[in-house]
């Protein structure tokens, strides 16, 4: 059953859905709200219980520490209510871009196309019965359907995973995604066995990294699927172009790993805007194309990547308010 | 053909909001104008192209699948 949510700080009040998060219900409302991963991981999330009953105990020990929770935080991700509740979001900061993204809603994406590009890496294209208005470098949840089985031969029937959008939004109603197979993973162990033709659950868009207007330079960083949306963005500016200039920053240990790098090399001989640099090291990268403080910086990636990424750029003279940030957290 | 109005662009004029109402709306939240991401019938096509000329921000983008 669901309960009466109120936000302490803009006096709005709604339902939330059966099983649904306070998380997934204030984005369901299009309520502004500070927020990253979905999953628990990232302590994005992490706003107050000012009143009500409520459930977060599968929140981590580690993304919301028991003192926290004494002062009565909690991960809204990760928070069910039990009664009616009043939640008081600790800032805004969603609203500053001057832009704002589209409310999440559910599709069925038909899949397309499975294809292994190279190691570990995925690609998965889907064709989706409703377009969905993300921005360049948001994520969609994915949930495959039900007798998918991963690796371990277990059910992933129903089980969602989340990736970032590798398309553009100009495709409308067609979506890819970069994908990293695990060994023994419910979800990208079933990669292999989904058909053409399969319906996998999608929802979204989600995620506050998505690209800002802005006339300044842009140097987009990604690792071997922190590409997926740097891709996203390149394919979006390719159009009308980005005056200002973008240079991709593209890490990978190995050159297969570098997936999708012919697509971004010919952008990078076809377009005056647009600088490609693939590379083995992100150290050897960032020191030789990230310097100055008027620019913004995306990175996307696993969290080791995302932290030292924005430890050598902060290191070049970039202000930490430029540099925006999607961890990808593994998603078996 | 589909259409998509690119946020990015989109300046709020609603000059396709009253050039073709059954294609595009104004979300009002994000202030933009969003289109329906059905195919454009024929008989809405002269519609929905006076609308991509006349979008003072040239936000509107024609999609042929």
């Amino acid at each position: 059953m669901g309960h009466s949510l109120t936000v302490f700080n803009t006096r709005q009040e709604f339902q939330t859905g059966d099983g649904e998060t306070m998380l997934d219900a204030l984005l369901r409302n299009g309520v502004r709200v500070r927020y990253g991963c979905r999953r628990g991981k990232c302590a994005t999330c992490k706003h107050y219980v000012n009143d009500g009953e409520f459930d977060n105990s599968n929140a981590s020990a580690y993304a919301l520490l028991d003192e926290e929770r004494e002062e009565g935080l909690t991960l809204l991700c990760q928070t069910y209510p039990l009664s009616d509740c009043v939640i008081e979001l600790r800032e805004d900061e969603a609203g500053d871009a001057g832009i704002r993204p589209a409310k999440p809603k559910a599709v069925t994406g038909t899949v397309t196309g499975v294809e292994a590009l190279a190691g570990d890496l995925w690609s998965l294209r889907l064709d989706l019965d409703g377009s969905l208005s993300a921005l360049p470098g948001q994520y969609v949840e994915l949930t495959l359907p039900p007798g998918a089985r991963g690796d371990p031969g277990e059910a992933g029937g129903g089980v969602s995973r989340t990736f970032s959008i590798a398309s553009s939004p100009r495709d409308l109603r067609r979506l890819e995604v970069i994908v990293r197979r695990y060994p023994g993973g419910v979800f990208s162990g079933a990669l292999d066995g989904l058909q053409p033709g399969a319906e996998v659950g999608v929802s979204g868009p989600y995620g506050q990294v998505f690209l800002r207007p802005a006339n300044r330079p842009m140097i987009l960083i990604g690792d071997e699927t922190g590409i997926g949306p740097v891709l996203s963005v390149a394919r979006y500016t390719k159009a009308q172009g980005w005056p200002a200039g973008i240079t991709v920053l593209h890490v990978a240990p190995s050159e297969a790993e570098l997936v999708h790098r012919h697509e971004l090399a010919a952008w990078a001989d076809g377009r005056t805007d647009f600088e490609y640099h693939p590379s083995g090291g992100l150290g050897t990268a960032v020191a030789a194309k990230v310097s100055g403080e008027d620019v913004d910086v995306y990175v996307f990636g696993a969290p080791a990547f995302c932290e030292q990424a924005v430890f050598l750029v902060e290191a070049r003279g970039v202000s930490s308010k430029q540099i925006h940030v999607e961890q990808f957290f593994p998603a078996h | 053909m589909r259409l998509w109005v690119d946020p990015y662009r989109c300046a709020g004029h609603l000059t396709c909001c009253d050039e073709a109402p059954e294609l595009f709306e104004f979300d009002e939240e994000r202030s933009v104008a969003v289109a329906s991401d059905e195919e454009v019938g024929p008989e809405l096509r002269s519609q929905a192209m006076s609308a991509v000329r006349l979008c003072p921000e040239r936000a509107i983008v024609t999609v042929e699948e």
